[in-house]
């Protein structure tokens, strides 16, 4: 009797209120507290006491917190039971007539179930890398069944007439890879919006930016470096002594009022501003144009060589996307199922 | 100097306020004229805002779909169409007059708004926009019609029943009053599911992630379960009546933080246009 009040509450409708209401306000503390951050920034913001509450329950980490993990299984257990009552309940009304309206209950609540079981999946299963490729170079890239070459042909962003906001950015990359014991080569095309799909992987474009290519010279040698904008390249020494340089790339460039000044991110009079760094302390900075050397340190000199475009992409392996896109079918046909033909049975 | 569009706006917030006065007024004074007048200045206004958004489509060279200000404008089209049907078939003015004032105070935010066509990112190229916008137009839109249901619901029908029972009046209007604010939660959560739906498949192909906890997405999740909530309790009897409309409220104040309190307090994958 007591297993089966057990039972009856972890099967009944009032469980799932609970669940759906705890989860509901689980997720209005994650968007409330910041997530994932030091524990000094909860106790200038909360205080001691209320940064330890905030720890103590998880809710630094909500997602990833006991308190939602212990919800969303005894959600998934409720979902998968209410679902089968409801299966039931449409077969016993089915007996002697289909009943569309009674099929629309059970086909949502199966599409829920398969929404969870394909974020399993995809969490369990599935792996995301994210590339930064220049233009002629290659990555290799890991696909479902191996590795393949994914060399980037080209790269183009289409402007707006700003010339500053871009309309859309695309890559025309080639798939190197072994067929048969051959190399094939299989030409794509990836822009925002239109992924492209290889051996069960999806290619996404995600970014994409500037890489310059400087020479770095002194009397007794040189040597070429590729710096994207954003990176810092190890000149000498190391930790807070560590001399380095950091480049950004201007391709259109104009001084106004003595500062550099981006006029488009059309290449019509590229530059770079360069800075060395002792540590995080600015040392030395100037600008240069194309083609142009200048001393940088003492005894180092610095040719601004060329520049390209790299290409940001997303590769994503997810099993759990055609199951969870199925369940949002099943969701959608279910729900107008469920209440458009009561209507019409009315 | 206002742009022929700026004026149309202007022209809009001009006859909703007279609509809203004769509808308000024929709450008060019972004169059936006063909700004919009120109607035709309601259909009046819906025509002139889809000149106003037809204008503003040929002149941005794109559906405007882009910006909370253009979100506004179709938002208040939909809201007059609606209530101008609702002032000609089903004569509820109180639910009419919300629906007027709510477009009023929609129209009044926007004139602060910048009205720049916003140069679209290249992740909002794509026809998945237009479905999630309009899901999310028309399901916002039942939800403010099911939050008017309530409110007119909790103000006319009392909380406690007086010795001898209510007027038999006053419990058919209760239960149209609740009918009403159901069909219109079940269409606004359709709707609304259709919305989650469009934009987790466009997330997927945009950004390779089709759900991200992003608060815009995570507040339109907790709407939905507000709403679910609401769904699983209506068939007992105790939630067809003042509880299910608190629900209706609370899920509609979900769905104000979800569309603007998001967008201005809370940054995230979805602060496009403000």
């Amino acid at each position: 009797m007591k297993n089966n009040k057990i039972y009856r509450f972890l099967t009944s409708i009032r469980l799932a209120i609970i669940l759906l209401v705890a989860i509901a306000v689980l997720c209005i503390l994650c968007t409330l507290i910041p997530q994932n951050q030091s524990a000094s920034v909860y106790v200038e913001k909360y205080g001691d006491f209320g940064a330890s509450v905030i720890q103590f329950f998880g809710f630094h980490h909500v997602l990833s917190s006991f308190l939602m993990y212990v919800f969303g299984m005894l959600f998934a257990i409720n979902l998968a039971a209410c679902t089968w009552k409801r299966f039931r309940w449409a077969i016993a009304c089915s007996k002697n007539k289909i009943r569309i309206d009674a099929w629309g209950s059970p086909l949502l609540h199966v599409g829920l179930c398969l929404i969870l079981v394909g974020s399993v999946l995809s969490i369990g299963f599935g792996r995301q890398l994210y590339y930064e490729i220049p233009v002629g170079k290659t990555a290799n890239v890991a696909g479902r069944s191996g590795v393949f070459e994914l060399q980037v042909d080209d790269f183009a962003v289409d402007y707006y007439e700003d010339g500053i906001s871009p309309r859309q950015y695309r890559s025309k990359v080639t798939v190197i890879a072994e067929k048969s014991g051959k190399k094939a080569a299989t030409p794509l095309e990836i822009e925002v919006n239109a992924p492209a799909k290889y051996d069960g992987v999806t290619m996404i474009q995600q970014a994409y930016g500037w890489q310059t290519t400087v020479t770095l010279s002194t009397d007794k040698a040189s040597r070429q470096v590729e710096i994207k904008d954003n990176e810092w390249v190890t000149l000498s020494g190391e930790g807070e002594d560590a001399i380095s340089l950091g480049v950004a790339f201007y391709p259109d460039y104009a001084k106004v009022d003595g500062k550099p000044k981006l006029l488009s991110n059309q290449d019509k009079n590229p530059y770079i501003l360069w800075v060395v760094a002792k540590g995080e302390t600015p040392i030395a900075s100037n600008v240069l144009a194309l083609g142009e050397s200048a001393t940088i340190l003492e005894s180092l000199r610095m040719t601004f060589d060329g520049y390209d475009y790299y290409t940001g992409l997303q590769v994503k392996y997810d099993p759990g996307i055609p199951v969870i896109f199925g369940g949002f079918f099943l969701v959608c046909i279910g729900l107008m199922m469920r209440y458009i033909f009561v209507k019409k049975a009315a | 100097m206002l742009t022929l569009t700026e004026n149309l706006d202007y022209l809009v917030f001009l006859l909703t306020i007279m609509a809203a006065a004769c509808v308000g007024l024929r709450i008060w004074l019972k004169l059936n004229w006063l909700s004919k007048a009120g109607f035709a200045l309601t259909l009046a206004a819906s025509v002139v805002m889809l000149i106003a958004i037809i204008l503003r489509t040929k002149e941005v060279g794109a559906l405007p779909v882009n910006s909370v200000y253009e979100f506004i404008l179709l938002f208040c089209f939909v809201m007059l169409a609606f209530t101008a049907f609702w002032l000609i078939k089903v004569k509820i003015h109180g639910v009419a007059l919300f629906t007027l004032i709510a477009t009023i105070i929609l129209l009044g935010v926007s004139f602060n708004l910048s009205d720049s066509a916003v140069p679209l990112m290249p992740a909002l190229q794509s026809n998945w926009r237009v479905a999630h916008v309009f899901t999310a137009i028309i399901s916002y839109s039942s939800f403010a019609v099911a939050f008017g249901l309530g409110i007119s619901y909790l103000i006319t029908i009392p909380a406690k029943t007086p010795e001898g029972g209510l007027p038999q009046e006053k419990v058919e209007r209760g239960a149209f009053l609740e009918k009403l604010m159901y069909n219109s939660v079940v269409f606004g959560f359709i709707f609304l599911t259709l919305l989650i739906v469009t934009g987790s498949i466009w997330a997927e192909d945009a950004w390779g992630a089709w759900w991200s906890w992003d608060p815009k997405e995570t507040w339109a999740l907790i709407t939905w379960i507000i709403y679910a909530v609401y769904l699983h309790l209506h068939p007992k009897k105790e939630w067809r009546g003042r509880k299910g409309c608190y629900l209706s409220v609370i899920g509609f104040a979900c769905v104000l933080f979800t569309l603007l309190g998001v967008s201005y307090f809370m940054g995230g994958l979805h602060s496009y246009g403000v």
